[in-house]
C-alpha cells in the first residue's frame, strides 16, 4: 500500500486523539487513562502503534528512546540483518504541541527480504503527566514521511478545552473531559462505551444492521420491546433527531453498581434504582441505532440532549 | 493416524484476502419465498452411515437455510470474487465499518468452509489455483 489515503478520520481514546487514514482501523486496544496500548491496522499489516503511561521518575526522554531503539536493534541483530536508526528528527512542528512537551523523533529501518520501517516519537507531557510513545509503521520501500508527519502532528494527549473526543470504529462523541471510561465492549455490530463522572453514569450503545434489529417494526416499538422492561415509570416522546426517527424520555433504571449476584434477598443488597434520562435514534443513512442512557441522582434530559448533539452518526 | 498428521499452517492474511470462495458443486441450491437460500447437502456414503440406514431412517439429504445476509454472501461465492471483494461488498451493502464487515465475513466463511459448503481457491506461487 504505497498510496496515501485521501480521506482522514479522527480517532480519540482516553483523551488521546489524532487523525489517521480512514482505512486504518483499531486492531488492538488495552489499558485505561493512566497506561495503555492502541494499534491501528490496515488490510495488510499494523500501521500505527501508540503507548502511553504515567511518567515516573525523571528519566530523560532521550534515554527512554535509546532504551527502546537498543531493544529493537538488539532483537533484530540476533535474528537477521541490523537495523538502521536515525534520531533527533523534528517530526513534530506545531509550536503549541511543543510548548508543554519534551519530544524526540526517530526513524528505524530493517533490511532483508521483507524490510520494515517506522517514524516515531516519544514525549513527556507536563500537562497530563503521561509519557506517550507513537510510531507509524510501513514497508521498507514505502514513501511514508508525509503520512507519518501528518498523523504525529495531529496527535494530542489531552483534551484542549472542556470536551474530550472519543472516536472509535466510526463512532464519534464529545464528552466533558471529566468523564472517565469505565467499561467498553467492541463486538461485531455492537459497540458499547460506559463513562462515569462521580455518581453519574453515561452509557452509549451503537448497533449496526439496524434494519435487521427492527424487523419491520417501527423504531418506538423496537425501543419499547428492547429497553421497555429495563426502565420504570417511562415517559417518552417520539420525535426526530437530525431527521432520523428518535425517542427521548425519562424514567428510573437500575444502577448497575448496586446489582449483586449473591444474597440478593438481604435488603441492603437489593439493587437500587436511579433517575434515568434516555435518548435513542435510528440513523437511516448509516443503518445504525444509537442509544444514550444517563443515570444520575436527578433527571437531566437537556444535558443528555447536549451530549447526543455531539454524536456524529453518519 | 491423527498423531502423525502434519498440522496445516494457517493461510497468511494476504493470501486469505486474495482467495476466491467457491461453492461446493455437490450441493443443491434453491431460493425460498423469503428470498433466503436453501442448501441441500447430500448424505455422505460412508460404510457406517450405510449400515445405520438399514436399521434407521437416514434422510438422503440435509437442508441448511441461510439467513438474509448469508444468502447475499452465498451469491458472492461464485469463484470470481476474492474474499477482499466480498468483504467490501458486504460493507457497502449493510453500511458496516471495515473491521465489522471483515470479522463477521471471515467468521461466516470459516463456518461455511468447515461444513464443506464452500472451498477457498488460493493462488499458489506459480499462479495456479488450488481449490
Amino acid at each position: 500500500m504505497n498510496r496515501v489515503a485521501s480521506k482522514w478520520a479522527v480517532t480519540g481514546w482516553h483523551h488521546l486523539s489524532f487523525e489517521r487514514p480512514e482505512d486504518w482501523s483499531i486492531g488492538a486496544v488495552t489499558g485505561d487513562h493512566s497506561s495503555g496500548y492502541l494499534r491501528l491496522d490496515d488490510t495488510e499489516m499494523p500501521r500505527f502503534e501508540l503507548r502511553w503511561e504515567r511518567t515516573r521518575g525523571r528519566e530523560p526522554v532521550d534515554q527512554v528512546v535509546s532504551r527502546y531503539l537498543k531493544n529493537i536493534t538488539g532483537k533484530a541483530g540476533k535474528k537477521g540483518p541490523p537495523v538502521k536508526v536515525r534520531r533527533d528528527l523534528g517530526l513534530i512542528k506545531a509550536e503549541s504541541a511543543l510548548a508543554d512537551r519534551t519530544v524526540e523523533g526517530f526513524h528505524w529501518r530493517t533490511e532483508g527480504p521483507d524490510p520494515l520501517q517506522a517514524y516515531g516519537c516519544l514525549w513527556m507531557c507536563e500537562t497530563c503527566g503521561r509519557t506517550v510513545f507513537a510510531q507509524v509503521l510501513g514497508r521498507g520501500g514505502e514513501s511514508m514521511m508525509t503520512r507519518a508527519s501528518r498523523l504525529l502532528n495531529t496527535l494530542d494527549d489531552h483534551a484542549r478545552g472542556d470536551n474530550a473526543t472519543w472516536a472509535v470504529y466510526g463512532l464519534h462523541i464529545e464528552l466533558p473531559s471529566d468523564y472517565a471510561l469505565v467499561q467498553h465492549s467492541f463486538l461485531t455490530g455492537r459497540i458499547e462505551l460506559t463513562f462515569q463522572l462521580g455518581s453519574a453514569r453515561l452509557e452509549l450503545v451503537r448497533m449496526s444492521l439496524a434494519e435487521m434489529h427492527l424487523e419491520n417494526r417501527t423504531f418506538p416499538d423496537w425501543f419499547q420491546a428492547t429497553y421497555g422492561n429495563e426502565i420504570d415509570h417511562w415517559t417518552d416522546g417520539a420525535g426526530s433527531y437530525h431527521g432520523h426517527p428518535s425517542i427521548r424520555g425519562t424514567g428510573e433504571g437500575v444502577d448497575p453498581e448496586t446489582v449483586h449476584t449473591r444474597m440478593t434477598w438481604l435488603p441492603w443488597r437489593r439493587s437500587r434504582k436511579k433517575p434515568l434520562s434516555c435518548c435513542s435514534w435510528h440513523c437511516i443513512d448509516g443503518n445504525k441505532i444509537f442509544v444514550l442512557r444517563h443515570l444520575d441522582e436527578k433527571l437531566r434530559p437537556d444535558y443528555l440532549d447536549g451530549i447526543a448533539g455531539t454524536v456524529i452518526c453518519h | 493416524m491423527q498423531f502423525f498428521r502434519k498440522k496445516q499452517s494457517p493461510l497468511p492474511r494476504r493470501d486469505l484476502l486474495r482467495a476466491k470462495p467457491v461453492r461446493n458443486e455437490r450441493l443443491t441450491c434453491e431460493e425460498n419465498s423469503d428470498g433466503e437460500i436453501v442448501l441441500g447437502i447430500p448424505r455422505r456414503k460412508t460404510w457406517w452411515i450405510n449400515s445405520m440406514s438399514r436399521f434407521f431412517y437416514v434422510p438422503s439429504r440435509r437442508t441448511v437455510v441461510l439467513d438474509r445476509i448469508g444468502s447475499f454472501l452465498w451469491g458472492l461465492c461464485d469463484g470470481q470474487n476474492t474474499v477482499d471483494h466480498v468483504i467490501s461488498t458486504i460493507r457497502t451493502e449493510y453500511k458496516l465499518e471495515r473491521k465489522e464487515a471483515e470479522v463477521s465475513t471471515l467468521t461466516y466463511l470459516k463456518q461455511l468452509t468447515e461444513k464443506g459448503l464452500i472451498g477457498l481457491a488460493v493462488a499458489n506461487r506459480k499462479g495456479d489455483r488450488n481449490a
